[in-house]
């Protein structure tokens, strides 16, 4: 070891010394928020997506095979979702100062749960899918926020992960859940989505702090839901987008993200007589590879690469596209700042 | 439960570590705190798989490198805490001494401040960084080397043989 690697040493010990780091319960918390918000970031994705594809039926595709799922929710089928679909009830548990919790069935024997309880003094709301335990939420106060009454959180998880060596394409079954809390005066929720499903769903009402809850489970990756509220007349009484949406700054026609200097971009063209459901299948494993979806108008993607680790990967599926004759692309800023260079 | 508590020692084991690197990396405490936070909570989420690769930390660290490269997803974080919590207190200063690397570390090219780190900080063989960045074996050698020169100029110091430890660590 010579003076150079003993100063590294010593930069990386004083810097260990002082850095405030939280419990590794607090971040296994925030792991389970992270499978669901992650998908519901690529939801926002998704809404552009939809855009270009003028309605069709794209994005939250069933992608969870054969797996046995609930009868109401089997009618999910776009063939017969003209009408809104009911959901299935949630079993409903209660707790004090207006603890509750919602749960229903999921695949293979798992369950959803949706929850509001105290911990350490604070409100918290949890959304969890069992086995996997991949869930959100969050604390704070003392009350449900008014920031979030009226507004669905969906999120699903599945799939593969960011920063994984072997990408897999998003193969394997997904589980979706979309819950929320809306006024008191809701007989009904309905949820709609980006292919244009309605889902109806009859939220339980929690006397304590004159809210109603509900939540939705769907054998899919449904990451994005506008909820509309109906009092019992079937009047509108709130209608509002979800949260990330208004975060993100993204409305429907609106980027995903900011493009910075430096980032890799990616102009492509589909084949007139591609599918959308495989366009929306392709853009979605090019996303899993690290690519992000910033704009679709008509057959024309634009999609962004921020980490230069990513470029090959997605350049190698672009590749095998075009030669197969599904897509023409160009990749029209093909350095991003922090690629390696031969020097 | 046992998947918790060993992802728990995992944490408390690795979090120091990866800290350290990636302040390097970075040149600020506060973003390799947030960097090292998120990688972690990533690995929770999937812990199940993770735990079976042989070294667990190098998928973090790799995750952490990445979102590093993030910058514009990391300066949006980095937004969104200030809102939620307010500037984050001040550290207190290093010594001279130790700043005056932070500095030098700064001014390396990207790569050549990732190589510098995960070889000399992380212990990572050249080989492997090169699968990691995607650049060839040759190609990494030269960053550490340019790297080392340049640091060590930046220090005021003499130049060492800026290969003699790539190579032995390397087989």
């Amino acid at each position: 070891m010579d003076e150079l690697d003993r100063r590294l040493a010593t930069i990386a010990r004083v810097a260990a010394d002082r850095a405030d780091l939280p419990e590794a319960d607090a971040v296994r918390r925030r792991g389970r928020t992270f499978a669901l918000r992650r998908r519901a970031v690529q939801g926002a994705g998704a809404l552009a997506l939809v855009v270009g594809l003028a309605g069709g039926y794209a994005v939250a595709t069933d992608r969870s095979g054969p797996a046995p799922v609930p009868e109401a929710v089997q009618a999910l089928a776009p063939a017969v979702a003209a009408e809104p679909i009911r959901m299935p009830p949630a079993q409903v548990t209660r707790g004090a100062k207006g603890a509750m919790e919602l749960r229903g069935p999921t695949r293979d024997g798992g369950t959803w749960s949706y929850k509001l309880h105290y911990e350490r003094g604070q409100l918290c709301e949890d959304s969890e899918l069992a086995p996997g335990g991949a869930g959100g939420g969050g604390c704070g106060g003392q009350s449900p926020d008014p920031d979030q009454l009226n507004r669905a959180h969906a999120g699903c998880s599945g799939g593969d992960m960011e920063g994984d060596p072997t990408p897999n394409d998003g193969a394997g079954a997904y589980d979706g859940l979309i819950t929320g809390y809306v006024s008191p005066q809701a007989a009904m929720v309905r949820l709609d989505l980006l292919d244009g499903r309605k889902l109806l769903v009859e939220p339980v009402l929690n006397e304590h702090f004159d809210i109603k809850l509900f939540g939705a489970w769907l054998p899919e990756c449904v990451s994005y839901a506008d909820t509309v509220v109906l009092d019992a007349a079937g009047k509108v009484i709130a209608s509002r987008p979800p949260l990330s949406t208004e975060l993100l700054g993204a409305h429907a026609q609106d980027p995903l993200a900011p493009g910075l200097p430096g980032d890799g971009r990616v102009e492509l063209r589909f084949a007139d007589d591609v599918p959308s459901e495989r366009r929306t299948g392709f853009l979605q494993a090019i996303e899993l590879r690290g690519a992000e979806l910033f704009s679709a108008e008509g057959d024309n993607y634009l999609l962004v690469i921020q980490i230069t680790n990513h470029v090959k990967g997605i350049t190698d599926r672009l590749d095998q596209a075009r030669k197969a004759g599904l897509l023409q692309y160009e990749l029209t800023r093909p350095v991003p700042s922090s690629a390696p260079t031969t020097p | 439960m046992a998947a918790d508590d060993e992802f728990d020692r995992f944490y408390l084991g690795a979090r120091g570590r990866l800290v350290g690197q990636l302040f390097a990396l970075t040149g600020d405490l506060h973003d390799a705190e947030d960097l090292v936070q998120e990688a972690f909570a990533r690995a929770a989420a999937n812990w199940k798989r993770i735990r079976a690769y042989e070294v667990p930390e190098a998928w973090v660290r790799r995750v952490a490198f990445n979102l590093a490269h993030n910058r514009g997803r990391r300066l949006k974080r980095h937004a969104a805490a200030l809102v939620r919590l307010g500037r984050p207190p001040e550290v207190p200063p290093m010594s001279v001494d130790l700043v005056a690397l932070v500095q030098a570390l700064k001014a390396l090219p990207t790569p050549q401040r990732e190589a510098v780190v995960l070889h000399h900080m992380a212990g990572v063989p050249v080989d492997q960084i090169a699968a990691q960045l995607g650049a060839p074996v040759g190609t990494v050698k030269s960053w550490l080397s340019r790297g080392r020169v340049s640091l060590a100029r930046r220090l005021g110091e003499r130049p060492t043989n800026a290969l003699e430890g790539v190579e032995a660590s390397n087989g």
